[in-house]
């Protein structure tokens, strides 16, 4: 039995480490990723290095899918089963994939006993609103406290990134502001912002080096984190050394890892982001 | 000065002369058609004075543009009085004004023209006067001004119609006198004053030019002929930049190289030519000819078969100058570039492009405006403003990419009565740079500021031929040589181009960068320039080797690395 009257859902897309999914008693559907016509469940069928060695390979660009609405009703009958009164789903938003129409479709089936949240953001973007809201169910907080926490948490999360392969993002139709002309003649490493679901140019420059240099000036504005993620695809060294340095700017770990592949297969590998939640109270 | 305290040293002047004591507007106006008339005569001689052995910004050319604008101007005046034609040639000037040399020109018009404001006849004093403030309005248009250019030359014309005026000159025709010979002088010791003339064995190029300009005044005051170069050309390389306007009937280029056996005859040698075609150009060197013909179709082994009979043929091009001028119209419509449309307030970008792979690359990055130019053609300040005043917002930075058309962006700035800013790019990889780092919704300082701070995220370097033999900067060239430019710095000279980019990227530490990128000009193929690429590649695993189609005249290569 779980020790909250309120479970916590999100999807694989949130990218939240297994030790913290344990540890905070959060449930985890899978995404679904699309590779030379065969699909995969994130994390299930196959993990995130695999996925990112086969990724440059591929006959066909790979694609990405929400899973079947039975899925969530099935991670939802778990958590009622488990000894929830209650379950806040939080995904990523609307504009970005099919997943939180998805789990409303799904939620449906449990009346007003399933809370779908979108969550405005990408990966640990969602990640960190997921983990605060867990934190504060595993505390005992009421359901309407969770919300509000989980609220506050969207408001402060920060997501910043470095994009290389604009072509794999401008196949995927989601960027608009993309489809002109941009890189075409003359590759760009775009630093672009996710907020509120919506996805801004923020820069742009030439190399790797002046890229991360930029988005580690913009992390050092935001003033003292509670939680710090790297971002990227499959760059891991890379990306260890970013964390290290820019570890000074949070209390906890820097959180590393391979992003989702849920944004993986439409930015292709080479990609890093930062991820902070601001310490404000 | 009075009519009577004529000096004694001064000679006393021939018949018809006198009506030179002072002149108006309409003899100023005759003059400044004479100075250009012989200034489009030593044009070639002029462009052939480049201090780097590169095609660089034809001085001669932009100074016989901008005084041709100038003239230009002087026939809409009405008012005849010198203040108004002075007024309208240096208005004229300004706005033909081509590469630096030619704004310079301009800012001397001006200061020459300020002086003589509401007047109606200029004396000998007052020309002094205005040569002195000509020079005055000369140095303050340059924010460093270097020494043994034409602003020296100007400097010693004022100073010699100042000493003139002083020893009771008081003819505006000996003035000018003076000051021909004065600035003859000065142009001889350019080279004493600027080491890199003395360097490449050249006098300066813009203050010859002035030089021409006033001597061509004084030749046709005193009927000497202004259609004839009196200085020896240096023919064997002023064909190459030679570019015809081409009629119907001219459809082949021809050029020979020959050596006649006996002495030439030159009349009956040019009659035959004239027979066989058009624009005929003949050069002389060491007993080498080169001729340059138009001819028709179907006449293009004439002029060789004639040549054989003469001497003894060592060189031969033949082009279809039709075909040739059909491929660059169509390649060179810079009117089919899309342009980023901008909204009024937004900030945007105006960029100035010498190819049109260059451009096309601007286009993709979101310039708003674009002037066709670059090394060896510079835009007029006028290209410039028309670029800036068709946006329809006042918030707009150019970027000038070339260091021959810092100086009429910088003017074209000063001129607009829009906000402007000119980011100071000197070369293309700069330009791109800064492009890339222009944000159209963001705030136009903030814009700029990033524009400007990105100039120094890339080194540039350019692959060139010389175009002659000179030792610069410690670096022994040979005339066709391949050369490569650092920073516009002549770093590196050998026979392969492969060669001479790998030593240039070697210098620019290439092997400590993350990117390489390649522009190709004209003169390779997209094939060459792949397998250049991949050399590259090859040599440098752990770089990134972008290969981008320039289109750039000239330069093979441009080149940054980052």
């Amino acid at each position: 039995m779980r020790s909250s009257k309120v479970a916590i859902v999100t999807d694989s897309t949130s990218d939240i480490p297994k030790d913290k999914q344990d540890e905070l008693e959060i449930e985890v559907v899978p995404a679904i990723v699309i590779m030379d016509g065969i699909s995969y469940r994130d994390g299930l069928d196959i993990s995130r290095s695999d996925f990112y060695e086969r990724l440059p390979n591929l006959k066909t660009p790979a694609s990405t899918g929400a899973p079947s609405p039975l899925f969530f009703e099935e991670v939802y009958e778990k958590g009622f089963d488990s000894g929830a009164e209650e379950i806040v789903s939080i995904h990523l938003p609307e504009t970005l994939s099919s997943m939180i129409d998805v789990s409303r479709q799904a939620a449906m089936k449990f009346g007003d006993k399933v809370h779908v949240i979108s969550s405005g953001q990408l990966s640990l973007g969602t990640g960190f609103q997921v983990m605060e809201a867990a934190k504060a169910a595993h505390s005992g907080a009421s359901m309407q406290e969770i919300l509000q926490i989980a609220s506050r948490a969207k408001e402060n999360v920060r997501l910043i990134a470095l994009v290389n392969n604009l072509a794999a993002l401008k196949r995927s139709g989601r960027i608009n502001w993309l489809s002109a002309g941009v890189g075409d003649l003359l590759q760009l490493k775009l630093l672009v912002e996710i907020s509120d679901g919506v996805v801004s140019r923020i820069g742009q420059v030439r190399t790797r080096t002046k890229a991360m240099g930029q988005l580690e000036l913009i992390a050092k504005e935001w003033g003292p984190l509670s939680r710090l993620a790297i971002p990227h695809s499959s760059i891991p060294e890379l990306a260890q050394a970013y964390a290290e340095k820019l570890n000074h700017l949070c209390q906890t770990p820097t959180i590393v890892m391979d992003v989702t592949t849920a944004i993986g297969a439409h930015i292709g590998t080479g990609a890093i982001g930062i991820i902070g939640l601001l310490e404000k109270d | 000065m009075s009519e009577s305290s004529k000096s004694p040293a001064s000679k006393k002047p021939p018949q018809g002369r006198s009506r030179y004591i002072s002149i108006d507007g309409r003899a100023l106006g005759r003059l400044s058609a004479a100075g250009l008339q012989w200034l489009q005569t030593n044009q070639q001689i002029i462009n052939s004075l480049n201090v780097f052995p590169v095609p660089d910004g034809d001085t001669g050319t932009n100074m016989a543009l901008t005084m041709q604008s100038a003239c230009n101007e002087i026939e809409s005046s009405a008012d005849r009085s010198i203040g108004a034609i002075a007024h309208a040639i240096a208005y004229g000037a300004l706005m033909g004004a081509r590469g630096n040399s030619g704004v310079i020109l301009s800012q001397l018009w001006r200061g020459f023209s300020l002086v003589l404001d509401k007047k109606d006849r200029m004396d000998a004093a007052l020309l002094t006067k205005a040569f002195v403030e000509a020079k005055e309005a000369a140095y303050r248009g340059v924010v460093r001004p270097v020494e043994g250019t034409i602003l020296t030359v100007s400097a010693e014309i004022a100073k010699a119609a100042q000493l003139a005026l002083d020893d009771g000159v008081n003819s505006t025709l000996e003035i000018l006198e003076r000051v021909v010979l004065a600035a003859d002088e000065a142009v001889q010791r350019t080279p004493d004053l600027l080491p890199v003339l003395k360097e490449a064995g050249v006098v300066d190029a813009g203050g010859i030019g002035l030089y021409f300009m006033l001597e061509g005044m004084l030749r046709s005051v005193t009927g000497q002929p202004l259609d004839e170069p009196t200085l020896s050309e240096q023919p064997l390389r002023a064909f190459k930049s030679v570019i015809d306007a081409i009629e119907p009937g001219q459809d082949w280029e021809v050029v020979i190289d020959f050596r006649p056996e006996k002495q030439l005859d030159v009349p009956k040698f040019y009659g035959h030519l004239e027979e066989m075609g058009t624009s005929i150009q003949v050069g002389e060197g060491d007993g080498l000819y080169r001729l340059h013909i138009h001819v028709a179709d179907k006449s293009e082994y004439e002029p060789i078969e004639y040549a054989k009979s003469l001497g003894t043929v060592t060189n031969i091009s033949i082009e279809n100058l039709m075909v040739q001028m059909a491929d660059q119209q169509a390649r060179d419509n810079v009117q089919n570039i899309k342009l980023t449309p901008v909204d009024p307030g937004e900030t945007a970008v105006v960029t100035v492009v010498p190819g049109m792979g260059i451009a096309r690359i601007f286009s993709s990055l979101g310039a708003a405006g674009m002037v066709e130019g670059g090394q060896t053609m510079n835009p007029s300040l006028q290209d410039i403003l028309e670029s800036i005043d068709r946006l329809p917002t006042d918030k707009i930075a150019i970027l000038p990419n070339n260091k021959n058309i810092l100086l009429a962006a910088n003017q074209a700035a000063k001129l607009s009565v829009k906000s402007i800013v000119v980011v100071p790019s000197v070369s293309i990889p700069q330009g791109v740079s800064a492009m890339i780092a222009h944000r159209a919704d963001g705030n136009f300082e903030n814009s700029v500021e990033a524009m400007t701070k990105a100039l120094d995220d890339v080194v540039s370097a350019e692959i060139t031929i010389a175009t002659r033999s000179v030792k610069i900067d410690g670096v022994d060239v040979r005339e066709g040589q391949v050369i490569g430019l650092l920073e516009g710095k002549l770093v590196v000279s050998g026979d392969e181009l492969v060669d001479v980019l790998f030593e240039i990227l070697d210098l620019c530490s290439a092997n400590e960068t993350e990117l390489i990128t390649l522009y190709y000009g004209e003169d390779l193929s997209a094939f060459q320039a792949n397998q250049i690429a991949d050399s590259v590649r090859k040599q440098w695993p752990d770089q990134e080797v972008e290969l981008v189609e320039g289109g750039q005249p000239y330069y093979q290569l441009i080149l940054s690395v980052e």
